[in-house]
């Protein structure tokens, strides 16, 4: 069975199941998740258990989303949050 | 009667059982995808090999995993998971989101299971990317196979060694362990030992996690300070002094670790009355010996009362279940509860002895003015002593004055720390200068959820 | 904590915005000011509420109110960059006009009507507008759903209300307030013309005159200085939504963009005793209400909700009073201490002191509630 992956700005990050978006990012040594809103530092995954709100990605379009609360899925975008991404309206 | 147990760990799983097996009819929610809580986190989903690889404390839940399968296939428990409760009100109403949908059901009682959150451990540099707490890494070998490489620790605690030791057994060593506590420490911790067979078996436990890692050959450098963080991309240099010498190192991946506290966001929000634990350095929802708290029908059990890690837990998860069954007429008005409740006791003597070996230090629980504490709105403790200066006696006004606490997070991680800082400033205890008040939503929800919540009758 | 006197010309009960907005005209005449205020979790309506500085719906049918309030927005302006300018907080503050929507015809011509009969009771100084379906939509695209009209008042607005209060107490202490924290009220009394207060914790102050600005505190304070004190909570909820780019252009009475980006919506006005929660009901009866005007922010996330408890006299106006059987102690309490923060501090404290310029302000006196 070929592997699963999905897409983090353009690279492709292959994950195994039960891994959390944000567990994949790490085992393919991606940390910096966002850029944060106030001082514009890079920030990533902190305690990984959905109470820090640090691992906050744009995933298929949507904003905020938290990296280790979503299960990793076959072909989802996920990007990096940028510290003026809001949320848009559609 | 339909009960909600609100949290999948340990006492949340035994309570459940516990309940199910008098035709209690439970639904158990829990926010990760398996159950289990954090200890035995995918523990249903990984191989028994990897089970053992990660010790006998994580392969025993499986028993308890196990009767939990049965409860449901037996339909008399309901399993709901990924469910982020993000309301949980006095009249007992629930809502929970799944996948962008929310629901709220109205329960006739609640037993509020929601375990532990490490405690913060800020200083120079923990914001970094590539710097995760020390049960993140656990959750990452847990659920994806994956332990840090070239990790260095940070802090001290139970967990620490543990964590430690599931590394080696990776094949992952840990390239060092910066441990903050002392022989001073170590002393003090003696003195307060009073000896039972479960606290022996425990230090027998954490005797031959600490001969792995020596025989391993993992560097262990004690009674550090001051330690700084600072990054490059995945390069870390941590920086720290030890006695009055200033050494670094450097590391891949840094874990911080500074002990664990309940997590009180729902205890919070239901406006339960809590109390300064000076032993553990956070506040405790205030509950009988039982789990019952203030509020009729609502229970706490396990690490959400106190810490006393997983054993304990699922005691404590049956007492409040048995104390919820008598409470309702479920048990003989005579029925002896105390049994329970004395197995429970066994693990308190240890956890005295942890609790002063591991205390948290003041050079990190009340940090320099440069150090960020609340990493959701990004306040420094220096903005937090402007606004104490100024005026604010307690966390409610200075999130008023700084946003401190405001953000996302609702200061599950911040909390502590500002109460130190404030407590320190103002020269009162920390019960005087409180808490936060947590409101709902505990966790973000959309509008269209709020205005359509599906009420489950 | 600057300067701890315990003598004062003044002594005033409450720092919130009303309290802290009064000290702050007193200090600029030149009086000294004492000021005590209580504990972290009292109820504080000056930390839950909406943050406007909104004229329009208040005073229908009590033109001085109308006028009273349209008086603070005007000068508002001032008020707040003098503050920021001497303090460095950003306060936010945003006139550039206000609407409420309507969605129901009835409703909407018949405050048509109330503006026109309030405008001619001011001689014509209202300057209200009305706008279309067309024109609201074409002025806030986020506008959707049911809304049929709105109407269109040019000096309200908005601000950063925890903001503003920082300002006002870092001025105030700036100017030598003493400003004590944590110290509940206990008792009082006057001898040989000098109040003498004793807070819980054992402090003793004393002031020539005593200003109570203890929002619902009024109820039992208020009596011991031969008040009525006729206060009641009223409580309302507010629902605070994630930070999104700017979609809203000006305030309206029930949904604004914050500064920082998120959308705050609150319309409830519930009577539930001093219980400031927030429910599971009415947060979604205000969300369903936000997504009928807006249906486009359905899709926003909900961060944040409170509840928290408006101060109301019976008419719902303002009351300030002087005490009739103990001269010097004044009764300061109304439920939209932001809007009137400016002219609490400009006008309220010449009344205060007796200036000559004091504005007339008997139809806000308690005596009304006796008749």
């Amino acid at each position: 069975m070929p592997k699963s992956f999905f897409y983090f700005e353009e690279k492709k990050i292959y994950f195994e199941q039960d891994m959390s978006v944000a567990a994949a990012l790490l085992c393919a040594g991606v940390a910096d998740f966002r850029q944060t809103q106030v001082l514009h530092k890079p920030r990533g995954p902190f305690c990984m258990m959905g109470a820090c709100f640090d691992c906050l990605l744009v995933i298929d379009g949507m904003v905020n989303q938290q990296g280790c609360m979503r299960l990793a899925k076959q072909g989802i975008k996920v990007k990096r949050q940028t510290s003026n991404v809001l949320s848009e309206i559609n | 009667m339909r009960v909600a147990v609100i949290g999948a760990g340990p006492a949340g799983i035994s309570a459940s059982l516990a309940l199910v097996a008098r035709s209690v009819h439970v639904t158990m929610l829990d926010e990760q995808p398996s159950a289990g809580g954090q200890i035995y986190r995918n523990l249903a989903n990984v191989s028994a090999e990897q089970a053992q690889r990660l010790g006998s404390d994580y392969v025993i839940g499986k028993s308890l995993l196990k009767q939990l399968e049965q409860a449901i296939d037996n339909k008399i428990l309901t399993s709901v998971s990924r469910a982020s409760v993000w309301s949980v009100t006095e009249e007992k109403e629930v809502s929970w989101s799944i996948d962008g949908r929310s629901y709220c059901q109205k329960f006739d009682a609640i037993i509020l299971a929601t375990g532990s959150i490490e405690r913060a451990m800020p200083i120079d540099g923990w914001t970094n990317p590539g710097v995760i707490t020390v049960g993140a890494a656990q959750i990452l070998i847990k659920t994806a196979r994956y332990s840090p490489p070239s990790s260095v620790l940070v802090g001290s605690g139970p967990l620490f060694y543990l964590v430690a030791c599931q590394m080696l057994e990776m094949g992952n060593p840990p390239k060092a362990l910066l441990e903050t506590q002392n022989n001073t420490d170590l002393l003090k911790a003696f003195i307060h030992l009073r000896p039972n067979l479960t606290s022996l078996l425990y230090l027998a436990k954490g005797l031959v996690m600490l001969a792995k890692l020596r025989f391993a050959g993992v560097k262990r450098i004690k009674a550090v300070r001051d330690v700084r963080i600072k990054s490059k991309g995945n390069a870390h240099i941590i920086e720290f002094s030890k006695v009055g010498t200033k050494r670094q190192i450097e590391a891949e991946t840094v874990l911080l670790h500074a002990g664990v506290h309940p997590n009180i966001q729902i205890t919070q929000a239901l406006g339960l009355k809590h109390d300064w634990s000076q032993e553990n350095h956070c506040f405790e929802p205030r509950t009988d010996k039982f789990g019952r708290t203030s509020l009729k029908n609502i229970f706490v059990a396990g690490d959400g009362i106190k810490i006393l890690g997983a054993d304990a837990a699922k005691i404590s998860g049956k007492c409040a279940a048995l104390a919820l069954l008598a409470d309702n007429g479920f048990l003989n008005a005579k029925a002896d509860l105390s049994r329970p409740y004395r197995l429970h006791q066994k693990y308190v003597q240890i956890r005295k002895f942890l609790d002063v070996l591991y205390a948290p230090k003041d050079w990190y629980s009340c940090p320099t003015n440069n150090i960020v504490i609340c990493r959701c709105e990004e306040v420094t403790a220096g903005k937090i002593r402007e606004a104490v200066k100024i005026g604010c006696l307690g966390p409610n006004q200075l999130k008023a004055y700084s946003r401190c606490g405001m953000g996302n997070c609702q200061g599950r991680y911040c909390g502590n720390i500002v109460i130190n800082l404030i407590s320190e400033m103002v020269g009162q205890t920390p019960e005087e200068t409180g808490y936060f008040r947590i409101r709902s939503p505990i966790k973000p929800v959309s509008l269209a959820e709020v205005a359509n919540l599906e009420t489950i009758i | 904590m600057s300067d701890e006197k315990k003598e004062a010309d003044f002594a005033i009960i409450g720092g919130g915005i009303v309290g802290l907005s009064v000290a702050h005209g007193l200090l600029k005449q030149g009086c000294s000011v004492i000021c005590i205020d209580g504990s972290d979790t009292d109820f504080r309506a000056s930390r839950g509420n909406f943050g406007l500085v909104w004229v329009q719906g208040k005073g229908i049918r009590t033109p001085f109110y109308a006028a009273w309030t349209q008086n603070a927005a005007r000068i508002y302006p001032d008020f707040v960059s003098e503050l920021s300018q001497e303090t460095g907080v950003q306060i936010n503050y945003n006139q550039a006009g206000g609407y409420e929507y309507f969605t129901d015809p009835q409703t909407l011509s018949q405050r048509m009507d109330e503006y026109k009969q309030l405008k001619k009771a001011l001689n014509g100084d209202y300057p209200y507008e009305f706008l279309s379906s067309s024109q609201i939509r074409a002025a806030e695209p986020m506008i959707g759903g049911e809304t049929i009209g709105a109407s269109f008042y040019p000096y309200d607005g908005h601000l950063n209300p925890l903001q503003l209060l920082k300002a006002l107490a870092s001025y105030c202490q700036k100017k030598g307030l003493s400003h004590y924290l944590g110290e509940e009220f206990k008792t009082a009394d006057k001898k040989e013309g000098v109040f003498r207060i004793v807070t819980k914790k054992g402090l003793t102050i004393s002031a020539n005159k005593v200003v109570i600005s203890a929002g619902l505190g009024a109820k039992k304070i208020g009596p011991l200085f031969g008040f009525l004190g006729l206060v009641s909570p009223q409580r309302g909820q507010i629902l605070v939504t994630e930070k999104i780019s700017p979609i809203l252009n000006r305030p309206s009475v029930t949904i604004r963009q914050v500064d920082e980006g998120a959308i705050q919506i609150g319309d409830s006005q519930e009577k539930a005793g001093f219980n400031d929660n927030e429910t599971q009901a009415q947060m979604s009866r205000i969300a369903q209400n936000a997504i009928k005007m807006m249906p486009k922010l359905a899709q926003l996330r909900l961060v944040r909700a409170w509840g928290s408890l408006r101060v109301m006299s019976p008419d719902g106006l303002p009351i300030y009073h002087q005490s009739h059987t103990m001269p010097g102690a004044f009764l300061i309490t109304c439920h939209s201490g932001i809007t009137l923060a400016a002219t609490h501090s400009a006008n309220l404290s010449l009344w205060l002191t007796g200036h000559k310029n004091a504005p007339e302000l008997s139809r806000f006196s308690e005596d009304r509630f006796n008749a």
